[in-house]
């Protein structure tokens, strides 16, 4: 279980971005978080995964009971939680299979475990790449070197399913898909979703949400989570803009 | 006279470089103060200045002159047309002088090994002369070796439809200049220099190259890249003269530093000299640190900070020659560049 209780986090330049969050995720549970442009819901998974232009201030994030606040960036990454990036970085020159095979056995060896046999990653990258219908291309290509925004988008979802993370925050991860991409994109999460995981979701659209299903949808504003209801509260969004909630 | 007494004539005429010589702005020319050139008179090379010019009369450059005058035999030797040669150039004395005559179509592929003796001050001069269709790769890629101070000059001069290529990693610690002249004298004469400089401690590495398109559609392409711990200096001095007849000239310059410390400092001086309108010659220089985002990707993918560091490094070491067809050098350079991070 992720829980965030009353997180503060600024720039390192001081600029105070989290004002408070509160969130509890348990497993199986798929939270939808929305909200207007610079309302701090990137910012609330860069702050938590370590990113390092960014400082806590106060409050807590635990992650199954262990806070993660003390560990490094790749320790918080290897305890089981994965952010799926809005903008994917390029590094050239580092093939994507074996980018996801030296990540998986980094976590393989924070936990104990030996490294992946031969065998047993091919099988994973066949079925997962089958699952998100990516051809070979994506496994020779440097990592997202010359990927359209949708393939990238792909390939941090195959990242998410080879690293099989107990929580999954994926950063507006529709934008810039196609329908075609979209719908399989989605499928992917929703398979890969079992009761022991749970997912967070930054997304501007109800699309998204028609494929996922939400169990719940908060609206972060101003570095807080001003309203939280159910899937009904993404419907109403999509209507009526988020002028209509007030400050808490 | 012959070549040495023609070098040491000029030598003494220009002497050592003082603080304002542009060509020596940023090596610590203090370091020079204490050697000694004077002529070893045991052979001559008057044979070679009766058949290449070297340009001794008109050079400019100690590094040039003084292999020609302290070496004691000058080693020639020529690749004959159309044949293909693979070996190594390796300088067994503290003062040497090289010369290859490479004739019509020859492919020759060459690795400059480091004399591997320490010595106070070494310095060696290679001269290529190519002719028509002939190919020439040279390349060095020398685990690191402490020098005191060494000097290598390298000056190639190529006729129509040559091509050069030059590749190196050079990661020695002490002090070292390296200068090229590189001339382009036959149509569609090429070059392609490209150079990783991997440094560390006190390391002060200073270049000193000039490509001279003396023809039309000659191109050139240069591609530096740094990477930079302790104090260690770099100085890239690289020019590009372009002559008044030569139309259609491709060139181009990058350079990429990557700075691990505060203390450590690259100082680049591009040169660009056209005398005529139709050419397309480019130039750029970045200098900075790891990329943050890129280093917080990996991490946030499990792989420690350490492990993501080196990735991107040997990423970038290995984008310097990544580009290259397949050959000797390239191949050797990469497995080099692997194999030791």
């Amino acid at each position: 279980m992720l829980s965030i209780q009353n997180l503060k986090a600024s720039l390192k330049d001081g600029t105070s971005i989290l004002k408070g969050v509160n969130l509890t995720v348990r497993p199986g549970e798929i939270h939808a978080i929305m909200g207007p442009n610079g309302s701090g819901k990137s910012s609330l998974f860069k702050a938590i995964s370590g990113h390092p232009l960014y400082q806590i201030d106060s409050g807590s994030v635990t992650l199954n009971g262990k806070d993660i606040l003390n560990l490094d960036i790749s320790e918080r990454a290897n305890s089981g939680l994965f952010i799926s990036m809005q903008y994917p970085i390029e590094i050239p020159g580092v093939k994507n299979i074996d980018f996801l095979r030296m990540a998986l056995d980094s976590k393989r060896a924070y936990l104990g475990l030996e490294k992946i046999k031969d065998s047993e990653f091919n099988e994973l990258m066949d079925r997962y790449t089958s699952l998100l219908e990516m051809d070979d291309r994506y496994r020779n290509r440097g990592v997202n070197e010359g990927f359209s925004g949708g393939e990238k988008k792909r390939n941090e979802i195959l990242q998410m399913a080879i690293l099989n993370p107990l929580v999954a925050c994926l950063d507006e991860t529709d934008s810039g898909l196609d329908i075609d991409a979209l719908r399989i994109v989605a499928r992917g999460i929703n398979e890969l979703m079992t009761p022991e995981k749970s997912v967070i979701l930054v997304t501007h659209y109800q699309r998204l949400l028609d494929y996922v299903k939400p169990h719940f949808v908060h609206v972060l504003r101003h570095g807080k989570i001003v309203q939280s209801g159910g899937p009904e509260l993404a419907l109403q969004l999509e209507e009526q803009g988020y002028d209509w909630i007030g400050e808490v | 006279m012959d070549t040495k007494q023609i070098a040491y004539s000029r030598f003494t005429e220009i002497g050592l470089p003082k603080p304002r010589n542009d060509d020596w702005f940023f090596f610590p020319n203090a370091v020079l103060k204490n050697i000694l050139v004077q002529p070893v008179t045991e052979s001559s090379s008057e044979s070679i200045a009766k058949e290449f010019d070297l340009g001794v009369e008109t050079e400019k450059n100690i590094a040039a002159l003084i292999p020609l005058i302290q070496t004691r035999k000058a080693f020639v030797k020529k690749i004959p047309a159309n044949e293909q040669e693979t070996g190594i150039l390796k300088a067994r004395d503290d003062f040497s002088h090289t010369l290859f005559h490479i004739q019509k179509g020859a492919d020759v592929s060459l690795e400059i090994l480091d004399n591997k003796n320490e010595h106070d001050f070494t310095a060696e001069r290679l001269d290529f002369f190519l002719e028509e269709n002939a190919q020439l790769e040279l390349f060095f890629c020398n685990p690191p070796q402490k020098h005191n101070l060494q000097f290598r000059h390298i000056r190639i001069v190529a006729a129509a439809n040559a091509s050069i290529k030059i590749l190196g990693v050079q990661q020695n610690t002490g002090c070292y200049r390296q200068s090229f002249d590189l001339f382009l004298n036959g149509e569609d004469s090429t070059v392609d220099f490209r150079l990783l400089n991997k440094l560390e401690d006190d390391t002060e590495a200073h270049y000193h190259l000039i490509i001279h398109h003396n023809a039309p559609h000659t191109k050139s392409n240069q591609l530096v890249r740094q990477i930079l711990n302790g104090k260690s200096h770099v100085s890239y001095d690289g020019a590009v003269h372009v002559g008044k007849d030569c139309t259609e000239v491709n060139s181009a310059q990058l350079i990429n530093s990557i700075l691990l410390s505060e203390e450590a400092k690259v100082s680049i001086k591009p040169v660009l000299k056209i005398y005529h309108d139709d050419v397309e010659c480019s130039h750029g220089n970045t200098c900075g640190e790891l990329d943050a985002e890129s280093l917080y990707y990996l991490q946030s993918r499990g792989i420690d900070a350490k492990k993501a560091e080196d990735i991107l490094l040997q990423n970038f070491a290995v984008n310097t020659f990544s580009e290259l067809n397949s050959s000797v050098g390239s191949k050797r350079i990469l497995s080099a560049i692997t194999n030791r991070a």
